[in-house]
């Protein structure tokens, strides 16, 4: 037995009765990595040590990006980093890909 | 150049300085001087309408980095430096960077007095509870028991409070933060350099090279770490036993009030002086 209103097959997914709104796009999720100026890093140990996904690592040499695939753009590394040596940037998103 | 939030913040550096900076691995001042640009820039002053002054020791080489009009001044004098420079040129911002020793110390009645007068200025305090650059002896700020090279047995003085100097002297605007909490360090610096008279925001800072290596915090990292735990916001705190408040830093907004700042009532003096206005009422007599 059909059901009254039983056109609802034919509507656009999302769409909602009656109002017209389109389907909303599918929002990218941001990603970031943190770029290191060598010459001013001073090798304190406070990006990696506070860092809540593990990406940056200190080693004698200075502060490395062991992980930049695992950012999550916090920027805590960035605005804490005594020497302003860090900069947090956007990261294109394209499946699969790792910066070097 | 760096992009994004630090490539700004490399647009109001002296390039032409000598970088990496002089401070130590992981000094708090670096981070001060970042928060204080990113204030300045989230304000969008134009960097020749701020005026920095600066006072001596570790914090006083700020004024060296960062691409103002700055004033490198005597120590504990960058206040009254500061004063004299926005009673001639009103249309300045100033922002006058200090350590503990020049605040509390050296400098603690020009603080006291700034305070009361309510000029219209922001002090950022650098505290890092010692002498850093003279070799770690013990400052106004040093918490009771703690080691530095004059107290090799604990001291046996109590710390002042810097901000509750300001709060009892009446300044406009009292905050604390700490080098940890950086993004909360950013608004408090906005907020006092947006508000008219005296604004003070205390900063705890980092010395792990003549602090923390005789208190058992010998990397900075350990220092965020004490800073982190022992941080509690205004709010928090106002539900705490004092007992419990002990060895605490009590961070966020201590004071903001509205008081006509000295420039305007030197101003209204000036005016009544050349007859623009009539005089204000004196205070009502005592009899007998």
């Amino acid at each position: 037995m059909a059901k009254p209103g039983g056109t609802k097959t034919n509507s656009v997914p999302g769409e909602k009765d009656g109002t017209g709104t389109a389907p909303k796009p599918e929002k990218r999720k941001k990603r970031y990595r943190p770029f290191i100026i060598r010459a001013w890093c001073k090798n304190c140990g406070i990006c990696a040590a506070f860092c809540p996904k593990q990406v940056l690592r200190c080693d004698d040499t200075g502060a490395h990006v062991e992980k930049p695939e695992e950012c999550i753009g916090c920027r805590f590394c960035e605005m804490h980093c005594p020497d302003l040596a860090i900069s947090v940037q956007e990261r294109d998103a394209s499946p699969g890909e790792t910066p070097s | 150049m760096a992009e994004g939030m630090t490539g700004l913040v490399h647009k109001y550096l002296r390039h032409d300085k000598k970088f990496p900076h002089i401070w130590c691995p992981g000094c708090g001042n670096g981070i001060v001087l970042g928060s204080l640009i990113r204030a300045i820039d989230r304000l969008g002053l134009d960097k020749n309408k701020v005026a920095l002054v600066s006072g001596i020791g570790c914090s006083g080489r700020m004024t060296t980095y960062a691409d103002f009009n700055t004033l490198h001044t005597t120590h504990g004098r960058a206040l009254t430096f500061a004063t004299g420079l926005k009673l001639s040129r009103e249309e300045l911002t100033v922002i006058v960077i200090m350590g503990d020793g020049d605040a509390t110390a050296i400098g603690g009645n020009h603080y006291i007095h700034t305070a009361r007068r309510n000029v219209d200025m922001t002090a950022i305090i650098v505290n890092n509870q010692v002498y850093g650059m003279t070799g770690g002896q013990y400052s106004p700020t040093t918490p009771y028991g703690a080691r530095t090279t004059t107290t090799p047995y604990g001291m046996v003085e109590h710390a002042f409070d810097i901000s509750a100097l300001a709060v009892a002297a009446d300044a406009s605007y009292v905050a604390r933060c700490t080098v940890y909490h950086a993004a909360l360090l950013d608004q408090l610096i906005e907020a006092g350099i947006r508000k008219k008279g005296f604004s003070s925001v205390e900063v705890l800072s980092n010395c792990h090279t003549q602090f923390g290596r005789r208190n058992k915090m010998a990397s900075p990292v350990k220092m965020l770490e004490w800073f982190k735990e022992n941080a509690v916001r205004m709010q928090a705190a106002s539900k705490m036993k004092p007992e419990e408040r002990a060895g605490k830093f009590i961070i966020g907004v201590l004071a903001d009030s509205e008081r006509p700042s000295y420039n305007e009532e030197y101003e209204r003096a000036r005016e009544r002086a050349r007859g623009i206005r009539n005089e204000p009422k004196p205070p009502a007599r005592c009899e007998g």
